[in-house]
């Protein structure tokens, strides 16, 4: 890994920058820190959300746009989205993508490359195909990656292989078990 | 040069080209031959094709360079490999794609039941005439098409062989063997008498179909253990040649749960089906299989085990290589941009209301007729036309088109005929096999996995969905009909003084010219009930409703009789319940039955109490969604999947297990568990509740009626 690690708990929107892969990591993708990252960046400009995982949740982000500005539609109609169901819509998604000077928010980028379906070899071979063109996407805008653990430990070689390339790394940090002692009374 | 005239039973490849199995009318089974060459694409980066062309120059194959069609980029400049081994097929494939994985293969793995049949026009267990010399065909010509209304019945040879109980929980003792009319069963204490006594029975009786229980699961790898255990050769396949082909057993997510899939044993020149493996065989059986068979092109015992989304993209395979589009080994369309707000105003299903919770009477329930598929057809919905004007018919309005056609005729003529005639049982089951491939047909528009699917396509039907059953819902108010519910393609409709069928015949009219779908009549109901939600009575819940019908046929959906893991005491309970209510004309005397579905409760609550309810009847059926292992805090099913394992069984997700509730450490009893469960352990509290639940359903709704009863 290139970059630093953080706690998810900070906040993005400081080193989000031209030029920088962020990547988060939790066990569910960064469900809600990335529809509040969304939503926040769509009151600032254009987005382009990529999603990997059915993670989008549009209402949600509309809720929280609603919370922070009455001119919903401006927001709104800035936030472009296209979601991808197989490994290999992703790596079309992102090689069809144009760079633009606009952040890039991909959910869930692995969830597809996770189908047991798709052989190792297949799923190696397409991410280090959609790494290349998250490279292109960096020169242009900040790119954001949310992860989410594969089901099989098989697979968690391609966590390695994002994370590698990533400039930040955020992990949201389990909750620490701590040995209590039972009180007397 | 000799000549015959039959059925075709089987089609599969070989080294040299296809073998083919024809049942033909003088009950002869002909084992044929035929030359067939298949020919599949690659295109990409020309350097990469330059590449390909020398990798695959030494083999056996004939190489050119030529320009085929891809349904959404339009003319490709392609590389055409042609071998004449349909069999070296897959391996010759497999290794290309793993040296050049980047390039866009097409009509690479297309099944050679569907390449046949675009060759020869002949469709599987269709009729045909066949010209040939020692065994090679020289010519085939089809006398039947899919599309028939009534195809002349195929003379089938069926042995039936099944264990006296499921090899699962005990070792069968005997297998019950039942040939026409004659039954009779053979030991199993013994592996040598009984190999040679079946081996005998195959080659005297030579069926064309071997129907089975557990014959995927226990029989056939059970058959190749004895065969080795005891010398005795025995191949059950009619080609000498080959040998049981199986596969693995496999746990897969489809339609929201996760579905477990026995390991499979298929035969060569006649088929083999297991009615304990194969998907839908309990609701559409033979019939219906071969129907399916008929219609999509794949074989009739791959047919029964795959679901009806294999059907329905065979189909679609089918008409791209009748229509010269290739086929796509990958799906690469991806969703178009949209911004949120296009998002949320597309993004949506089918338009379901909020139906008026409580008892109705004299409604009429009239349902759109195959409308996410009719939308499709009439309104030319397949993924390369979405959002194109006077485009013309695409892919899937030109696969759905026959189909739809056919199960509406067929519809047509079970209405007409007598529920007494023989034909109503055959052809309710083609019916329904053929509505399973109509249902499934509108997912396959967006499913990751589909061929042709682009999810536009799949908002564009739902969009189109919505507006119509608006534009009916306002047909209907505009006649003065009462809308109390919508539920995606159906209406509850109500006007005072309306309860003949024939007395809504206008508003279907009205409705059918509006939306140009046809619509039928279900039913009236003399009343029907919409359920609110057991957590807050205001709210209303769409999918539960159930109602009694003019002639007291019942209807329900959504309430504990629809669920799989309700218990059959419970589901019988009601039942009865339901029938004792559907005597009832008008929600008042619905009310007035109450007291009498209260005794029968408690009846059936005293008879579980003292133990006459059978433990059969208790047994509940729950799947498990995952491994046991990865259970934090394991599931009713789990705790039984945990018992068994204890006693050595294996199991994985989309595996059914059934237990019953029992006061014991972990609540439950496997049901297959050798010992079995202590009447006094039964855990009768819990099944109370269970029944309670499901009398509260049925009663809940006449609430309101008796109330003020009781405050005056």
């Amino acid at each position: 890994m290139k970059g630093r690690l953080y706690s998810v708990g900070m906040d993005i929107l400081p080193v989000l920058k031209t030029g920088k892969l962020i990547v988060i990591y939790t066990s569910d993708a960064a469900r809600t820190e990335s529809m509040v990252l969304i939503a926040e960046l769509g009151l600032r400009g254009a987005v382009t959300i990529m999603d990997g995982g059915n993670r989008y949740r549009p209402y949600q982000v509309a809720k929280l746009l609603r919370t922070k500005t009455v001119d919903i539609s401006t927001a709104a109609n800035r936030l472009f989205s296209r979601r991808a169901f197989t490994c290999y819509e992703m790596n079309t998604l992102l090689s069809s993508t144009p760079s633009l000077n606009q952040p890039y928010l991909i959910l869930d980028l692995l969830n597809t490359f996770y189908d047991d379906h798709v052989p190792t070899y297949e799923a190696y071979r397409l991410l280090k195909s959609c790494l290349s063109q998250i490279q292109r996407l960096v020169l242009s805008g900040p790119v954001v990656v949310t992860l989410a653990p594969p089901l099989a430990e098989e697979r968690d070689f391609l966590l390695e292989q994002v994370c590698r390339q990533a400039d930040e790394v955020m992990i949201q940090e389990a909750p620490a078990c701590q040995p209590t002692q039972p009180s007397l009374f | 040069m000799a000549k015959a005239i039959g059925w075709l039973l089987d089609v599969y490849a070989e080294d040299d080209g296809i073998n083919l199995w024809l049942l033909t009318d003088d009950d002869k089974r002909l084992h044929l031959h035929m030359e067939f060459d298949i020919t599949f694409y690659a295109a990409g980066d020309f350097n990469l094709l330059r590449q390909v062309w020398k990798y695959l120059k030494e083999k056996d194959v004939k190489l050119e360079r030529t320009v085929r069609r891809d349904l959404f980029l339009g003319e490709r400049d392609v590389m055409a490999v042609t071998t004449s081994n349909p069999a070296g097929l897959q391996k010759m494939f497999g290794e290309l794609q793993r040296q050049f994985p980047s390039l866009d293969y097409y009509d690479a793995d297309i099944p050679i039941t569907l390449r046949f049949i675009a060759r020869t026009n002949t469709y599987l267990l269709g009729r045909c005439h066949v010209r040939f010399d020692d065994e090679w065909i020289q010519s085939i010509e089809p006398l039947s098409s899919p599309w028939e209304i009534d195809p002349t019945p195929i003379p089938l040879r069926i042995l039936t062989l099944a264990p006296d109980c499921n090899p699962a929980i005990r070792k069968p003792k005997q297998l019950h063997v039942k040939y026409g009319q004659r039954e009779y069963s053979l030991s199993l204490d013994s592996p040598r008498p009984f190999l040679i006594g079946l081996k005998a029975d195959l080659q005297r009786l030579d069926p064309d179909l071997i129907l089975t229980d557990y014959g995927d699961t226990w029989l056939f790898p059970q058959l190749g253990a004895w065969s080795e255990e005891t010398g005795i050769e025995l191949n059950p396949n009619r080609d000498e040649n080959r040998q049981i082909m199986t596969r693995k057993a496999d746990s897969y997510f489809a339609y929201g749960q996760v579905t477990y899939r026995g390991a499979q044993s298929h035969l060569f020149g006649r088929w083999h089906i297991d009615r304990k493996n194969a998907m839908s065989f309990g609701e559409y059986g033979l019939e219906g299989a071969m129907e399916q068979a008929r219609v999509t092109g794949i074989g009739v015992q791959e047919m029964a085990r795959k679901s009806p989304g294999a059907g329905i993209t065979a189909m679609q395979m089918l008409t791209a290589l009748c229509n010269a589009v290739m086929v796509p080994v990958q799906k690469q369309q991806v969703e178009g941009t949209k911004t949120l707000s296009e998002l949320i105003r597309t993004d949506h299903g089918g338009l379901i209301y909020q139906p008026l919770i409580g008892l109705h009477g004299n409604v009429a329930q009239i349902d759109f007729s195959s409308m996410y598929p009719a939308i499709m057809v009439k309104h030319n919905i397949s993924p390369e036309t979405v959002g194109l004007e006077n485009a013309p018919e695409g892919l899937i309005p030109k696969t759905l088109r026959p189909l739809l056609e056919k199960r509406l005729m067929l519809k047509n003529i079970l209405s007409d005929l007598d529920p007494r005639d023989c034909r109503v049982e055959i052809l309710k089951a083609r019916a329904a096999a053929l509505k399973w491939l109509l249902v499934v047909c509108f997912g396959y528009l967006g499913y990751k996995n589909a061929r042709f699917g682009k999810i536009e396509s799949h908002e564009a039907v739902t969009a189109t969905s919505r507006e119509l059953m608006l534009q009916a819902k306002e047909v209907a108010e505009d006649m003065g009909f009462t809308v109390i519910h919508m539920y995606v393609d159906c209406l509850f409709v109500q006007q005072e003084g309306f309860h003949k069928p024939s007395e809504f015949t206008p508003l279907m009219n009205a409705i059918e010219e509006k939306t140009g779908i046809p619509i039928a009549l279900e039913g009236v109901f003399k009343w029907v009930a919409f359920l609110a939600s057991k957590r807050d009575a205001r709210v209303p819940v769409p999918n539960q409703y159930f109602g009694a019908f003019q002639d007291g046929t019942l209807k329900y959906r959504g309430i504990e009789l629809r669920r799989r893991d309700t218990t059959l005491w419970v589901r019988k309970i009601q039942l009865k319940a339901l029938e004792i209510l559907a005597r009832a004309n008008t929600p008042r005397e619905f009310a007035n039955r109450v007291p009498d579905v209260m005794n029968l409760m408690e009846d059936a609550k005293r008879e579980l109490r003292i133990g006459r309810v059978p433990l059969d009847e208790l047994v509940i059926r729950q799947r498990l969604s995952q491994t046991i292992e990865a259970y934090k805090t394991p599931s009713p099913a789990a705790h039984a999947a945990l018992q068994l394992q204890a006693h050595g069984r294996q199991f994985a997700p989309g595996q059914s297990l059934e237990f019953l509730f029992a006061r014991n450490g972990t609540g439950v009893h496997a049901w297959e568990l050798e010992e079995a469960l202590d009447s006094g352990k039964l855990d009768t509290k819990r099944y109370y509740k269970l029944l309670d639940r499901a009398i509260q359903t049925v009663i809940d709704p006449c609430k309101p009626l008796l109330m003020p009863e009781r405050l005056l």
